[in-house]
């Protein structure tokens, strides 16, 4: 699927990193189980919503053995906990701890697959142009940053291949730190080499100015108000008042299960949109 | 209208003491193809560099360098930016953005120009480049041939008077080549903008250059239209040492296309006759492959589908294909670094392979030539690494055969010098010189004559059939079809992750016709039994 054609995508920089930084915070700052749950499962199903079901399998396969490994170091070493499960030499393994690694895990997860759905949507050309207005030497100098980590990675397996290692464990070592030479000496010279070409083309001139190519619109100016208006409101509600500052333990409001639709509604935001638009275009083509 | 011009101009790098340009003076008219043409290092891309004075490179001037009657040097920034454009060798390392709609908006943007201008020259530019396909393209997903294109295009949207080139063609395969020329043509006849390039394989480009100033150790050796410069340089290209090998009389102008060429040599029917044998003996077993396939990821298309392919001790094989063809991942496959998802890799016993790598930058992991050549001849320990670090380095060489290996490939001069600091031909040397100095059964070229000058091309070429003549196994994969002829023993094509052709070389260029040298294009109504299919066969032939 092109995401760039995508309604989600033709929101302004500005409100997108405003949504990434909500789901952030309010899964972080809240030891939430549910919360926890509906990161998790948002984020993924954004990932199929917008096609993109090959990253979510690898984002899966890399996260879920290191939540496996928070959950199992936790169980091990927090003693913390009411109901005894069993014990392991005179170590007593506890419900609570096994449940607050299960959360973590939840938390690392969701934060994961979040900020690997928006770094789709927020390439090193949009930050450029959000932050060029403020200073246009560090915007470059950031989405230049942002563009530099996949070619880094592809010239180290270059690297790699061009300095193979055997499999006397002396060489290894040496051959490791001149593939690190090679690459950061070339990395280094490949950015010349751009700095050549931003020069050429005019990267200083003193009547630069870069255009705002994504306005704010409508949308943007609607889901931003919303998700604001939403924050205020639950934070601003009886559960979640007295909590306004991070609390560190896990709580579930069973009474107010209310606060969790407008919470969700901000959690599936991509997803809503993406049927918002798939509805749209089924009734225009009935419409036709 | 001269355009601009050049009169006593010298320069010298900081730091150096030899000026890398000595007394250059030339002028080229407005609307003019001119080439600029050397060996590498001869000065070439200082003096485009020198041409556009936001990337002038640092250094002593003196002389002249004028643009429309005014020195380049005091001409205000923002004219320099917009009535000249520069297009480097490498396409991988120009680009700003993520995207081709927002490269092509950086020129504009940074002239200060309205977002409606911006729009409209953008609009405009990949209109009249017919690169629809490419607007809306993540640039990372580009062949090598599309990015030189969105450079192209990059360095044209705000419409400049001259345009400069550094090696555009050196990195591209032929047919991404045809659409760079094609573009780059239509620039020229169509809106007359004056193009200033350098290049070494000159015969695509050769019918459309007006002037050609040749530049030899940073003198100015001649400046003089194509046909001249032919008649004084036939060995610049095929269609013009074809008939000067053959002893064909050109009365008139020199051929400039193959096409021109193959009608001359039809015109004088020469007889040639080969000794050479159809198939040639082949050793024992080294590498084979048996239905190997290879993909890159679970549920992705195959790269390389059932790929059966023996490489024998003492062969010289070249595989040859276009961009995407599976070239690069065969040849992993080959050294060991990746393994086949499907099939059978068997090696022989202590196997040792080298693989010279498309980019030789992957393997410059110290500060001088010497030090590569010597870590290749005797490679480091951790104590030796940590002395070497530390700026207690010595770039002499450490044994005869590194002397032997630099001397051959003409890098002895270039011993105490930074590799980067090189040209691209003079890198790929230093590349080539560090594989061989390892000393391997197997040698693995990743496109080998990548931006090197014909004498190094013939220098590579030697050296490789000497290889060959001392029992070492030598595979490469390659565009330039007419290298292959002139060095490999064996040839395959390889189309769509599959080999179409595996062929002794003879039989190899005289079944295809398109993928075929150029000598073997020129002679292509001879008899395939006496066809010559390299320039040296013609010479052979010819006696």
């Amino acid at each position: 699927m092109n995401i760039n054609r995508t309604l989600f995508y033709k929101l302004h920089t500005g409100t997108l990193l405003w949504l990434l930084l909500g789901v952030s915070v309010l899964t972080v700052t809240r030891v939430q189980p549910i919360l926890a749950v509906l990161c998790v499962l948002s984020g993924a199903l954004s990932f199929l919503c917008y096609g993109q079901r090959l990253e979510l399998r690898a984002l899966l396969r890399f996260c879920l053995p290191v939540g496996a490994v928070l959950v199992l170091c936790n169980v091990l070493f927090s003693r913390n906990g009411m109901t005894v499960l069993f014990y392991i030499g005179d170590a007593a393994v506890t419900l609570e701890s096994v449940l607050y690694a299960l959360l973590s895990a939840l938390h690392f997860t969701g934060a994961a697959l979040w900020f690997s759905f928006y770094c789709a949507f927020l390439d090193a050309d949009r930050i450029y142009r959000l932050f060029s207005g403020v200073s246009r030497g560090l915007a470059i100098i950031f989405s230049l940053s942002m563009a530099l980590v996949p070619k880094t990675l592809q010239k180290y397996e270059q690297t790699c291949a061009a300095l193979p290692a055997s499999a006397d464990k002396d060489n290894k070592l040496t051959v490791r730190f001149l593939r690190l030479s090679a690459l950061f000496s070339w990395v280094l010279e490949d950015s010349f080499q751009t700095a050549v070409s931003m020069k050429a083309r005019g990267a200083m001139c003193p009547m630069c100015r870069t255009r705002q190519k994504y306005r704010f619109s409508v949308g943007d100016t609607a889901a931003v108000l919303l998700t604001v208006g939403e924050m205020c409101a639950v934070f601003l509600a009886p559960p979640l008042k007295a909590e306004i500052y991070p609390c560190f333990r896990p709580s579930v409001y069973f009474e107010q299960a209310w606060i969790y639709i407008p919470l969700a509604f901000f959690y599936f935001m991509p997803c809503l949109l993406k049927l918002w638009e798939v509805c749209k275009w089924k009734f225009s083509v009935q419409r036709i | 209208m001269e355009i601009f011009s050049a009169k006593d101009l010298t320069f010298t790098y900081t730091g150096a003491e030899a000026p890398v340009l000595n007394g250059v003076s030339f002028s080229v008219e407005s609307g003019a193809f001119v080439l600029l043409y050397g060996a590498s290092g001869c000065g070439k891309t200082t003096l485009l560099r020198l041409l556009k004075n936001e990337i002038a490179p640092k250094g002593r001037r003196t002389g002249q360098l004028n643009f429309d009657g005014r020195p380049i040097s005091e001409m205000p920034y923002e004219d320099s930016v917009k009535n000249i454009s520069f297009t480097a060798q490498n396409p991988d390392t120009q680009q700003v953005s993520e995207y081709v709609r927002n490269e092509l908006r950086f020129l504009p943007e940074n002239l200060g120009l309205s977002e409606a201008e911006i729009r409209l020259k953008v609009a405009e530019t990949v209109s009249f480049f017919g690169a629809q396909d490419l607007y809306n393209r993540n640039i990372r997903t580009l062949s090598g041939g599309e990015k030189q294109l969105v450079n192209l295009m990059a360095a044209f949207v705000c419409s400049p008077r001259l345009l400069l080139l550094d090696e555009p063609f050196s990195m591209l395969d032929p047919f991404s080549g045809e659409r760079f020329l094609r573009a780059l043509l239509k620039l020229h006849t169509e809106l007359g903008v004056t193009v200033v390039l350098t290049e070494h394989n000159i015969q695509p480009i050769l019918p459309y250059i007006t002037q050609v100033l040749v530049l030899e150790q940073g003198r100015c050796k001649a400046y003089a239209d194509a046909d001249a410069f032919l008649r004084a340089y036939p060995t610049a290209a095929p269609s013009a040492l074809i008939p000067s090998v053959t002893g064909i009389a050109v009365l008139d102008s020199v051929p400039k296309t193959l096409g021109q060429c193959r009608t001359l040599v039809q015109s004088h029917k020469l007889s040639l006759h080969f000794s050479e044998p159809i198939e040639v003996p082949r050793g024992e077993p080294l590498i084979s492959l048996r239905h190997a396939s290879f993909r890159y990821k679970k549920g992705s298309e195959d790269v390389l589908r059932a790929v059966d392919f023996t490489l024998c001790r003492g062969d010289c094989f070249a595989v040859i294909g276009a961009n995407g063809a599976g070239k690069t991942t065969f040849l992993k496959l080959l050294s060991g670094e990746l393994a086949p998802y499907s099939g059978k890799v068997k090696r022989a016993e202590h196997l040792s392979c080298a693989v010279v790598p498309q980019n030789p930058q992957a393997c410059f992991a110290f500060d001088t030539v010497g030090e590569i050549l010597n870590a290749a001849a005797v490679p480091p320990t951790a104590k030796t690494l940590f002395k070497l670090f530390n700026g207690t380095s010595n770039p002499a060489p450490v044994n005869s055969r590194v002397q032997e290996i630099a001397e051959t490939l003409g890098l002895l001069e270039f011993l105490p010098r930074n590799p980067f600091d090189l040209s691209a031909g003079q890198q790929q040397r230093v590349a080539v010189a560090a594989a061989l100095l390892k000393d391997p059964d197997v040698l693995l070229f990743d496109e080998p004559t990548k931006g090197l000058d014909p004498a190094c091309r013939q220098s590579l070429c030697r050296q490789l059939r000497e290889l060959q003549e001392i029992g070492k196994t030598v595979l490469f994969v390659t565009h330039d079809l007419d290298f292959v002829a002139e060095t490999a023993a064996h040839c395959a094509l390889l189309f769509d992750g599959e080999f179409v052709l595996q062929a002794p070389r003879r039989m190899f260029f005289t079944s295809g016709t398109v993928y075929t040298s150029s000598t073997a294009q020129v002679f292509c109504d001879t008899d395939p039994v006496c066809r010559p299919v390299s320039l040296s066969e013609v010479e052979n032939g010819k006696a």
